[in-house]
């Protein structure tokens, strides 16, 4: 339930509440859609947020707070800077400092919540992950186990060859 | 929590993101990288076969690319996730290298584009966009809907970032293509002139429909070609063929180039061909003409290209014919119901008075119903450059027509000077006069 006026009221999976900002709130697309849907009756009730638990939610909120009056990004945003995977804000590539566990769940919470400019923030941290790294290198970071046959790498190796601008 | 995170677990975290959002972060890795994470496990290696392009093949004449067209035409599943092909077909001889004149590309920089040269050259026995080797490839490019054909990007930008090398390269084209060295290298360019109807030909009967076409250059020699044959034997027409591989074409950009084997293509039978072709592009809602400048300025040329209706047509880009605004106006005014975009060069309208400029633009605000325009100046510097190097800002005169054009803003004096560049171009033909025929092929 909402304690004061511009202030929601939302609670994660394992039951916690967490009192933020409607403004902070709504760089969630998510929860900006519901809250336009359901009027004042939305401030006055909590409002579930099942797929994420507490402390993802308190370090999404956390990244939200510092974003809040960021411009909205354009709707069709695609370019090339958005591309440039080193291209993270100072503030953010703090923020990202987490294990890995934590990276992922925020990734799959901010695309829960739909608010792309934290999904983009963490796709460019995991993509510079593995720049630059061999395979062996990015399996070790990523804990990820061989399942190829020796035929099938080389199959893989061989299409590799055809890649663009090698 | 994550701290005491057992490593089956990090495992399942990265592995058991959705697909779509794997997809985003591939999309952000370059071509290399994406190669090495194909090679983590199966599932990568099947993520990751769209990152290994992004969607675009480049084929490149500097290199050995129809061995690599063929290849991936080998592998369905990755000639699958290819939706634009575009080819780089600018070329020059190795000898040009040695008749440079120092004092136009200093011996340091010749050095290295040498280099860079003999590092990809690797067969040059005439292979490139051989018609027989699209047939065996195309086949398996099942999502293909775009061709771009160019000259006009630096070829040369995945492996070096050196800023001498590109003046210096586009030097040594522009003398390789300058008329008075044709004679000497007429089988090059005869096998130049070739690949256009090879890769037409090979498009039409192997790739889904396209829906953009980009030429630039587009040989108009072999738009009026009359005969072909096809790989299966049957005789063809380039019009027929270009016709049929257009017909649910969506956006196209030719830049004409009449200009081959020494001789200039000119007159109204050229308008006539480039005419029945535009107006069979129906589906048409992006049409970008530029033309070599001040060569088709015959009435006959631009009253037939004029006189077609694209029922589609939504954006239009026009460089270089210098019409007449009266035609130019009824072209566009024949458009009104669906055309919203207008970019024209100042060397588009050929206007021999401050007013008839006035009147034209403010036709253009009375007549349609523009969403953008844009006028640009043409520049001789800038048409030198390369296309991601030119100037993109039209300028705050450009602005000002775009407000007037729009009813957003009153008529902006200076207007017509600011783009008075037309009028003081000297035809290149006359510069050429002891080296180049002018064809006209009705009396040819």
């Amino acid at each position: 339930m909402a304690t004061e006026s511009n202030k929601i009221t939302l609670v994660s999976n394992d039951g916690a509440e967490v009192v933020v900002d409607r403004n902070v709130a709504e760089r969630s697309m998510l929860i900006k859609n519901m809250m336009e849907d359901l009027g004042e009756a939305a401030m006055t009730q909590s409002v579930p947020i099942p797929n994420v638990n507490e402390s993802v939610l308190k370090k999404v909120i956390e990244w939200c707070e510092h974003h809040k009056n960021d411009p909205p990004a354009a709707a069709d945003d695609d370019s090339d800077s958005r591309k440039k995977t080193t291209d993270i804000e100072e503030w953010d590539q703090k923020f990202m400092q987490v294990d890995q566990e934590m990276l992922f769940e925020i990734i799959l919470a901010s695309n829960y919540l739909d608010i792309k400019p934290l999904l983009d923030v963490g796709c460019k941290t995991v993509a510079n992950m593995i720049k630059g790294k061999s395979p062996e290198e990015i399996r070790k970071t990523f804990n990820i186990t061989n399942d190829f046959t020796p035929e099938e790498e080389e199959q893989i190796r061989r299409e590799n060859e055809w890649a663009e601008d090698r | 929590m994550g701290a005491f995170l057992s490593q089956e677990s990090v495992e399942a975290q990265f592995s058991g993101l959705p697909v779509e959002l794997i997809g985003n972060i591939i999309s952000l890795l370059p071509p290399c990288d994406v190669a090495s994470l194909r090679l983590m496990s199966k599932a990568f290696a099947v993520m990751g076969r769209r990152g290994l392009f992004n969607g675009r093949l480049t084929l490149r004449i500097y290199r050995d690319d129809m061995r690599r067209l063929t290849g991936i035409g080998g592998c369905p599943w990755l000639a699958a996730c290819i939706q634009e092909i575009e080819i780089f077909v600018a070329e020059v001889d190795c000898h040009h290298f040695d008749y440079q004149p120092r004092v136009e590309i200093d011996e340091d920089t010749l050095a290295e584009l040498q280099c860079v040269w003999r590092f990809l050259e690797v067969n040059r026995s005439g292979l490139f966009c051989l018609e027989g080797l699209l047939a065996t490839a195309f086949p398996s490019f099942t999502h293909v809907n775009s061709i771009v054909v160019t000259s006009r990007k630096f070829p040369f930008g995945f492996i070096t970032q050196s800023d001498s090398l590109r003046p210096a390269w586009r030097h040594i084209i522009e003398t390789a293509e300058d008329p008075s060295h044709l004679n000497s290298h007429r089988p090059r360019y005869k096998e130049s002139t070739a690949r256009f109807p090879n890769l037409v030909l090979a498009a039409r009967a192997y790739l889904p429909p396209l829906t953009k076409l980009v030429f630039d250059p587009f040989p108009i020699e072999a738009l009026i070609r009359r005969n072909l044959t096809s790989m299966e034997g049957a005789k063809t027409s380039m019009m027929t063929e270009m016709i049929k591989l257009c017909n649910r074409l969506q956006h196209l950009q030719i830049a004409i180039d009449g200009h081959s084997d020494g001789r200039y293509y000119d007159g109204p039978s050229i308008g006539r061909a480039m005419s029945k072709f535009l107006g069979s592009l129906y589906y048409l809602r992006a049409l970008e003409l530029s033309f070599p400048l001040a060569r088709f300025t015959t009435p006959g040329y631009i009253d037939h290209i004029f006189g077609i209706y694209l029922p589609c047509l939504r954006t239009f880009k026009l460089e270089k014919i210098g019409a007449p605004p009266d035609v130019l106006l009824s072209f566009l005014i024949r458009h009104n119901a669906t055309l919203r975009e207008l970019r024209l060069s100042s060397t588009a309208l050929c206007v021999h008075t401050e007013d008839s400029f006035k009147d034209f633009i403010t036709a253009l605000r009375d007549s349609l119903r523009l969403e953008n325009f844009e006028m640009f100046n043409w520049d001789s510097k800038e048409e030198t450059l390369y296309v991601e190097e030119r100037c993109q800002d039209p300028g705050e005169m450009s602005r000002r027509l775009e407000q007037y054009v729009k009813g957003e803003g009153s008529w902006c004096s200076g207007a017509e000077l600011a783009f008075s560049n037309a009028r003081i171009v000297q035809n290149p033909l006359e510069g050429h006069e002891t080296h180049v025929q002018v064809i006209e092929p009705d009396q040819d």
